[in-house]
């Protein structure tokens, strides 16, 4: 058996009561790391920016969810329009 | 950290949400068979997650954010043993070990209950910030 993280599914049941559907909407998500919570959500969304300064980390990301983008860069340094995000994630970021 | 939440701020759609997790200051315990053998220790883990709650209370008071719901939960790491265990912690946490006093702890008890499963828990919280809009400059 490999390290199992979270197999109860208590962190996504916690994210589903603050975002009950993630259906069309535009995520970023902050400190996404290798994408452990970013899979459990991420095919119900229009589009998710995955950011973390930790480049060496997020480099598997991008191939394995195709309407994922990630980007090495931590938020104070991301580019984007104001209001250009449904939801703005921390994923055990701050 | 706050510097983090104003630009979460000023991306968001003012119908839309910031959500945080992060675990609290609790010490994450170590667990066989669901009983509490010992602690992961860190002495910079708890101050960083100290700072990320005193950051979006500072947040909600410059009037960023208002807080639409908050959750608590725990969230289980299990390994098939405290070595596996131990080994994932000091490998994948920014900070933690699990000390040799309570590796031995759960050795002792994994001899009394073969089979048990093998876990840290860390208490996390979970927020829903709503925006709130800018002041429309005079």
């Amino acid at each position: 058996m490999a390290i199992l993280e979270d197999p109860e599914r208590h962190e996504v049941r916690a994210l589903a009561s603050l975002v009950p559907s993630f259906a069309g909407l535009r995520v970023v998500e902050v400190g996404c790391g290798d994408g452990r919570l970013t899979r459990r959500y991420a095919s119900r969304a229009a589009s998710v920016l995955a950011i973390d300064p930790d480049a060496t980390a997020i480099a598997s990301l991008p191939g394995r969810l195709k309407n994922v983008e990630a980007r090495a860069v931590p938020i104070e340094e991301l580019s984007l329009p104001p209001q250009s995000a449904d939801v703005v994630l921390f994923a055990w970021a701050l | 950290m706050v510097d983090a939440l104003r630009s979460a701020h000023r991306i968001v759609h003012p119908d839309g949400c910031v959500i945080d997790l992060h675990p609290t200051s609790d010490r994450p315990t170590v667990e066989v068979g669901g009983r509490v053998v010992g602690h992961v220790a860190s002495d910079e883990a708890p101050i960083r997650h100290a700072g990320a709650a005193i950051a979006i209370a500072n947040a909600i008071d410059e009037g960023l954010f208002s807080v639409g719901r908050r959750e608590r939960f725990c969230f289980h790491t299990y390994g098939e043993s405290h070595t596996e265990l131990a080994d994932h912690i000091r490998t994948n946490w920014k900070s933690g070990s699990i000390d040799a006093q309570t590796l031995r702890r759960t050795h002792t008890a994994l001899r009394s209950a073969p089979g048990a499963s093998i876990r840290v828990t860390e208490r996390v919280v979970a927020t829903r910030l709503n925006p709130v809009p800018e002041e429309p400059s005079q």
